[in-house]
């Protein structure tokens, strides 16, 4: 008979650490399923995306489990037991939900090795680690394969990236069309937007945090303190600022808040032990989110947040040190005096924010020409350049739609509005493109831009006949509605009595393959019922939609109502003044929010008596006050001068609201322009 | 305030239906029983000699130090020798062998008392001269605490048997619920309370109207059902239940007296019967024993003769636990006899636990009752970091084994604890 010696306790709780991270990767499983689930069914995704996805995920747990067997067999530990019991392959799913799909493999499988051994392994492995290994291998592909994407799968600008593009201060009205784009808010807490593959579900994300809070997995502390400090320090932002009870929600659903909170910041190796120590480093990682999202140079917080995070825990724990009932009013006075002075920080910060002007869906104007394209950072970049019969550069025009709001698509705009100025009158074949001077901190849509541009070079006149060119022309009534990739445009031409004898639609933005398509099968055969009927009796919504294409479907017919309800309204601004029966001339250019339609009114001998600009949907406070200073104010320097001699590009332009002040200078030009005619 | 500090209690699988409706069996002393001389962790001089002729209820050992506390032979016979043998506190301690010759013969060494004729005064002397001790396992001379009761609120009578597996105190209350009224009015009467409250566990339904009845008449005494919750018998976390108010070293700094439902029936009996502890109701629970149940015992008998009675072992390799999983000692011989302080013996097979890197998840940490950061106190004891071994308050531990019960990885965290402790008590003595 043994009588076996042990120390007391000898009974034991049926949890265990191999139950805890069985029950994690069955979650992080679940979100994965569900962006499978998105890539299967969104539009202009599909089964590409579903592999890509399941090739990463593959891709990320191998690297990580061939990591940790190379680095068990050279330090002579048990290899099998050592793996099953490092738990790398958390780490690894963790890390792919944390990438965009468009990641390529050898990126994240680097990022995989180094997150493993240098966020884990060098630290004396699980649990030992300072960092959350995974969140330092996504910092090493921020930091380091940022470029590293295969172009094959495009993803659009994030909603963080867009928002942190418009200064993360918006009015709601712009708001309301921005967050139109990603299907409102309602979709992103369902999470069927463009993002990280697995950080996008809030729903999902929350079902899973809540089974892992029932499984006694995670502690619903530091999910709640940080939840609730972003609500809290967003909503104090966004009453200061004026914002909308959006804000905090917005804060909220996008980026990685939601995914952080419940993978991230629960990760029991790197935060504190107690529960003090956890809600004050659930508060403080809110206090970082947000602060490196309204300030920092990033568009999202979330995962340096963590990562700073991780470092104070030491800290932390330092300050919760001693007996938790003795010291609790201790911890109770530290945790309020942490999360007032954070809320006070963030709101106090939020007052020097500015609203910057965001191109949301900005229709980029269109000129005919030679085209050139090359890879920008979200997609393709294209080049239009116009000449004239000798050859001679009239006009260029970048495209890029998909590249990154605040930098790309600022760039491209920079090079639009000044950059390409210095071709015009240049040959087109004597043009030293290289000399465009590159927009610092978009190398690679610069440098895209400029291999268009090249490219328009060598293949000469050779490329000009592109999908858009297919379009023919016609004179009419235009209506524009918001399609899948930009605007799509119907014009119907209709004869003396207003019966229509033609339609075109053209949406060059459009997806090829599926949105075009579908236009080039309405100008072709979907419009033809309408012809002869008048155009006040059409009933557009009976045009047959084009099965895979609804969006562009429905752009087409909301363009074509347009139609009707303009009427022959925008006709006669067109006419007006060549009819020459009014004094009053009108210009109409696109502004911030809307149309911004500048009156000028002439007196007798043809000087301008008044200048009238209306552009309502402007940003209350920037735009809206811009224009009625311009009424006010601005405008009276042209009073008293022919129209035809006035130069409005002295206008005085308001700090603040360029977007505004250049549309009314080119509404104006665009009333002068039409005078002459 | 359990939202800073965690739940510091846990719910766990007490086992309880294992012994609950099992009837209590009475095992026989041997010939040889030997009693040990001590009393909590403090010895007890003998008071006999070789030879000397002993009856039950004959004074064998005192305790003498700042405490007094008597012992008493459990049977009648001859004393063969006072010999050092391995006690169930895992110490060598004096035990009084005695020839046990089957006849019970008693001594009544002091006459019973009424309590209401009695002065407050002659009780606690009374209940000093009849060595009454804490039975919730300490053995802590109960008499102490009923010395000087100034603005006692409330007497807490602990009928919680927190501890997995033991149902003693139950059975012991179901089977002499006269006598744990009569000691409850006793205490009551010592305690100078204005309150008294016997505490139960919610989970002991079919008890609790039992209970309800019986201090039905007695004005000033309720019950009151707590949580089945882990280590809700321990002191602290009971006067914390009822009162919500915590306390540095004694209860009685938030007025409250606390003593266990078995100590208050032990008392009963003296005062009722004239008789000592020298009879035990012990659990005898656990998948290495083959018949799990409660028996009654005279003092001094060993474990082998209980497990023996009960059909031996289920294997060759066991933990002999003297007390319940959580606390109790392993002992590594079953030749150690019953003290007037232990109240089961818990008998597990020997499995062994592949222990796990820590994840730092903070279990330990919020569930220890004492509010201490197990993870932390082990980490620091390791790099021999001792003086944040000290700022993390190590010595409040009572090493109830919550952390290592609770902890995922199935370290043992509780030892490194007990580690510590050792370590920093021996640089408080350079």
């Amino acid at each position: 008979m043994k009588f076996t010696f042990k120390p007391s306790p000898n009974y034991r709780d049926s949890q265990s650490t191999q139950g805890i991270m069985r029950d994690l990767t069955i979650g992080l499983l679940v979100v994965f399923a569900f962006s499978l689930f998105y890539y299967a069914t969104g539009e202009n995704l599909g089964m590409s995306y579903v592999l890509r996805a399941c090739g990463l995920l593959v891709t990320s747990v191998i690297s990580a489990l061939a990591t940790e067997a190379i680095f068990f067999a050279v330090s002579k530990q048990p290899i099998v037991k050592s793996i099953m019991g490092s738990f790398g392959w958390v780490t690894a799913i963790i890390l792919t939900l944390m990438c965009p799909i468009n990641i390529s493999y050898y990126a994240l499988a680097i990022s995989t090795i180094m997150a493993i051994v240098f966020g884990k392994l060098v630290f004396g492995g699980f649990g030992q680690n300072i960092f959350n290994p995974a969140a330092f291998g996504r910092a090493i592909i921020m930091a380091s394969f940022a470029g590293s994407v295969v172009a094959d799968f495009a993803t659009s600008a994030t909603p963080t990236q867009s928002f942190a593009a418009s200064g993360w201060l918006m009015s709601n009205d712009t708001f309301n069309s921005f967050i139109a784009q990603f299907g409102g808010l309602s979709e992103m807490f369902i999470g069927r937007y463009p993002g990280a593959i697995g950080e996008t579900s809030a729903l999902v994300i929350l079902l899973v945090g809540a089974f892992l809070v029932y499984r006694k997995v995670i502690d619903w502390k530091v999910i709640v303190a940080y939840l609730g400090t972003i609500l809290l320090s967003t909503l104090g932002i966004a009453l200061v600022n004026g914002q909308g009870m959006w804000y905090p929600l917005f804060h909220l659903l996008t980026g990685g808040v939601m995914f952080g909170a419940v993978f991230m910041l629960t990760d029991p190796v790197t935060n504190p032990t107690s529960s003090a120590g956890r809600i004050i480093f659930g508060i403080g990682a809110a206090f970082f989110t947000v602060l490196i999202r309204i300030k920092g140079n990033l568009p999202e917080g979330v995962l340096y947040s963590i990562l700073l995070m991780n470092m104070l825990t030491p800290l932390i724990e330092r300050l919760t040190t001693g007996n938790q009932i003795k010291i609790a009013k201790k911890n109770s006075r530290n945790v309020v005096v942490i999360f007032v002075a954070c809320l006070a920080i963030l709101v106090g910060v939020s007052t020097t924010l500015e609203a910057k002007e965001v191109t949301i869906n900005t229709p980029v104007e269109k000129i005919e020409g030679i085209t050139g394209t090359a890879k920008g950072f979200g997609g393709d970049v294209t080049v239009t350049v116009a000449t004239d019969a000798d050859g001679v550069i009239t006009k260029i025009v970048a495209e890029g739609a998909n590249e990154t709001p605040g930098l790309g698509l600022d760039a491209i705009n920079t090079f639009n509005s000044e950059g390409f100025a210095k071709f015009e009158g240049v040959a087109l074949a004597e043009a030293h493109f290289d000399s465009l001077d590159m927009v610092t901190g978009s190398t690679v849509t610069s440098k895209a831009v400029i291999e268009a541009l090249k490219q328009t070079q060598g293949s000469n006149e050779s490329s000009n006949p592109t999908e858009t060119a297919t379009v023919e022309k016609i004179e009419g009534i235009t209506g524009t509605a918001k399609g899948f990739g930009g605007d799509v445009t119907v014009t119907v031409a209709t004869d003396a009595d207003g019966v229509i004898t033609k339609i075109v639609a053209e949406g060059a933005n459009e997806t090829a393959g599926l949105g075009l398509d579908a236009i080039d099968k309405f100008n072709n055969e979907g419009f033809t019922k309408f012809e002869g009927v008048a155009l006040a009796e059409a009933d557009f919504d009976s045009l047959d939609m084009v099965t895979g294409s609804t969006v562009t479907s429905k752009a087409v017919i909301e363009a074509l109502k347009q139609t009707q309800g303009s009427n022959e309204s925008t006709d006669a601004n067109d006419t007006t003044d060549a009819a020459g029966e009014s004094n009053d001339i009108e210009g109409t250019a696109k502004g911030f929010g809307g149309d911004i339609v500048v009156t000028i009114s002439l007196d007798a001998e043809g000087n301008i008596s008044k200048i009238t600009a209306v552009g309502e949907k402007e940003t209350a406070g920037l735009g809206l006050d811009a224009i009625e200073k311009f009424n006010s104010e601005g405008f009276a320097k042209f009073e008293g001068i022919a129209l035809a001699e006035a130069d409005f590009t002295t206008l005085d332009m308001v700090t603040g609201s360029t977007v505004t002040s250049k549309a009314v200078i080119e509404a104006a030009q665009a009333a002068q322009s039409a005078a002459k005619q | 305030m359990s939202f800073l500090t965690g739940p510091m209690r846990k719910h766990l699988d007490g086992h309880k239906e294992l012994t609950n409706h099992e009837d209590v069996l009475k095992v026989e002393a041997g010939n040889l029983v030997k009693i040990p001389l001590l009393n909590g962790n403090a010895p007890c001089t003998p008071c006999v000699k070789e030879n000397d002729l002993v009856k039950v209820g004959t004074l064998i050992g005192e305790r003498n130090d700042h405490f007094y506390v008597p012992l008493f032979s459990s049977v009648s016979g001859k004393v063969v020798k006072i010999e050092k043998l391995m006690s169930s506190a895992l110490k060598p301690v004096d035990h009084v062998v005695i020839e046990n010759d089957g006849k019970y013969e008693v001594e009544r060494p002091f006459e019973p008392l009424n309590y209401e004729s009695a002065t407050r005064e002659q009780l606690v002397e009374f209940m000093k001269n009849a060595g009454i001790v804490g039975c919730g396992g300490a053995g802590f001379p109960t008499y102490v605490k009923y010395l000087k009761p100034e603005n006692i609120d409330v007497l807490i009578i602990n009928a919680v048997e927190c501890e997995p597996y033991i149902t003693a105190d139950y059975k012991l209350m179901s089977e002499n619920i006269d006598l744990l009224v009569l000691g409850v009015k006793a205490l009551y009467k010592m305690s100078c309370a204005k309150a008294c409250k016997v505490a139960i566990k919610v989970t002991k339904k079919d008890f609790i109207p039992v209970l309800e009845k019986a201090f039905a008449n007695v004005d000033g005494v309720s019950v009151v059902a707590v949580p089945d919750v882990y280590p809700m018998g321990w002191e602290r976390t009971l006067v914390y239940e009822i009162t919500k108010k915590r306390y540095d070293k004694l209860p009685a700094e938030v007025g409250c007296i606390v003593s266990n439902a078995t100590t208050a029936i032990s008392f009963a009996n003296a005062l009722a019967n004239g008789m000592p502890i020298v009879n035990k109701l012990l659990t005898v629970a656990g998948d290495g024993v083959k018949k799990n149940c409660n028996v009654s015992v005279r003092v001094g008998t060993s474990a082998k003769e209980i497990v023996d009675a009960l059909g031996g072992y289920t294997c060759e390799d066991v933990l002999l636990i003297a007390g319940g999983p959580m606390m109790g000692r392993t002992i590594t011989t079953d030749a150690f006899v019953i003290g007037t302080y232990n109240n089961a013996l818990t008998i597990l097979k020997n499995k062994d636990l592949e222990p796990l890197k820590c994840l730092r998840c903070g279990k330990c940490s919020d569930h220890c009752p004492a509010g201490l950061q197990p993870v932390r106190i082990n980490t620091a004891n390791k790099a021999h970091d001792l003086d944040t071994v000290a700022a993390l308050d190590v010595m409040s531990c009572i090493e109830c084994g919550m952390c290592t019960y609770v902890c995922p990885s199935k370290i043992n965290v509780t030892e490194g604890i007990r580690q510590a402790k050792r370590f920093l008590a021996l640089k408080k003595k350079k």
